[in-house]
């Protein structure tokens, strides 16, 4: 049986406006999460900001996770996350990000990184509302 | 397809631990496969959930659910780790959303997935944010988390539709002694 098919039999009005709600809602905030071009990374290990690296100075940096060893790449602008004992990985198969407000995260690691958008040399604005 | 059904309480029972051992083994098996990609996770045993809710009703799917982390946590070797307060938190989220469906009416299968799969993820998102990775800033990750918890939903609505058209013949959930 094709898919659109089995999807008619299987579904019923209200499912399939369910669907489209939620597709709608899915696709409006992830167009609005994307930011402009980052300007610095800020590497947090446990709700404390460990790091903070500007993305136009290519660098690899690592720290101890609660798994293990996570690398911090920064290349042309961009930045990623690097674990090697995560269950899944997922870190890592997120890649490269490099827009304002984009994050890479290895949550068994406990290590999360946050691209910025205000300049290098100000102070950071953003964390005053993190709760511990 | 939301019927639920009368039925002594041992068949109940032993359904709901049919259902949670098979849900245990998706889960098992599951973790051992490669990911189709990292915002994405079937997550099969989700599937069993459905159609203990569908069939037996939220009691029986919250008892589905807790066996499934428990023993899945288990046999992976994850108890008490960080993976073990994901699954929980997931498995709480997806049951809490479970007892709001109960009073929607006209959601089958998929809508009910579709709706448990992405309270799943917030579940987890929000742990992961606040008790794990201790920083909001991790909701950023959501839209992509929420649309791969979109697909499975979906997906997993289908099958629990496919697994109950079949089930629905067998003769352990006819009614009756």
């Amino acid at each position: 049986m094709k898919f659109p098919a089995l999807l008619a039999r299987a579904s019923t009005p209200m499912d399939r406006l369910v669907m489209g709600i939620t597709a709608l809602a899915i696709v409006v905030s992830g167009v609005t999460a994307h930011g402009k071009p980052g300007k610095q990374a800020v590497v947090f290990r446990d709700n404390r900001p460990v790091l903070t690296l500007p993305l136009s100075q290519d660098t690899k940096k690592e720290l101890a996770g609660r798994l293990g060893p996570v690398t911090i790449q920064v290349e042309q602008g961009r930045v990623r996350l690097l674990e090697y004992q995560s269950p899944r990985m997922i870190g890592t198969r997120t890649g490269w990000i490099q827009g304002a407000g984009r994050t890479t995260a290895c949550v068994p690691c406990g290590v999360l990184v946050r691209v910025e958008g205000q300049p290098e040399n100000t102070p950071d604005q953003g964390f005053d509302a993190v709760s511990e | 397809m939301n019927a639920l059904l009368p039925m002594p309480r041992l068949r109940r029972d032993l359904l709901i631990a049919y259902l949670a051992a098979a849900a245990v083994i998706a889960q098992v098996i599951e973790a051992a496969l490669p990911g189709p990609g990292p915002w994405f996770k079937p997550g099969l045993a989700n599937v069993f959930t459905l159609v203990a809710f569908l069939r037996l009703g939220w009691s029986a799917a919250a008892g589905v659910t807790g066996l499934r982390v428990l023993a899945g946590s288990l046999a992976l070797g994850t108890l008490f780790t960080p993976g073990f307060f994901l699954s929980l938190a997931g498995g709480c989220g997806a049951v809490a959303m479970l007892a709001v469906v109960r009073f929607l009416p006209g959601l089958g299968p998929v809508g009910i997935s579709l709706l448990a799969a992405l309270a799943h993820m917030a579940a987890q998102t929000a742990v992961a944010g606040w008790l794990i990775i201790g920083h909001a800033g991790i909701v950023a990750l959501l839209p992509w988390l929420l649309a791969g918890s979109w697909i499975s939903g979906v997906l997993n609505g289908l099958l629990t539709f496919l697994i109950l058209e079949q089930l629905d013949r067998h003769r352990a959930l006819l009614t009756g002694p």
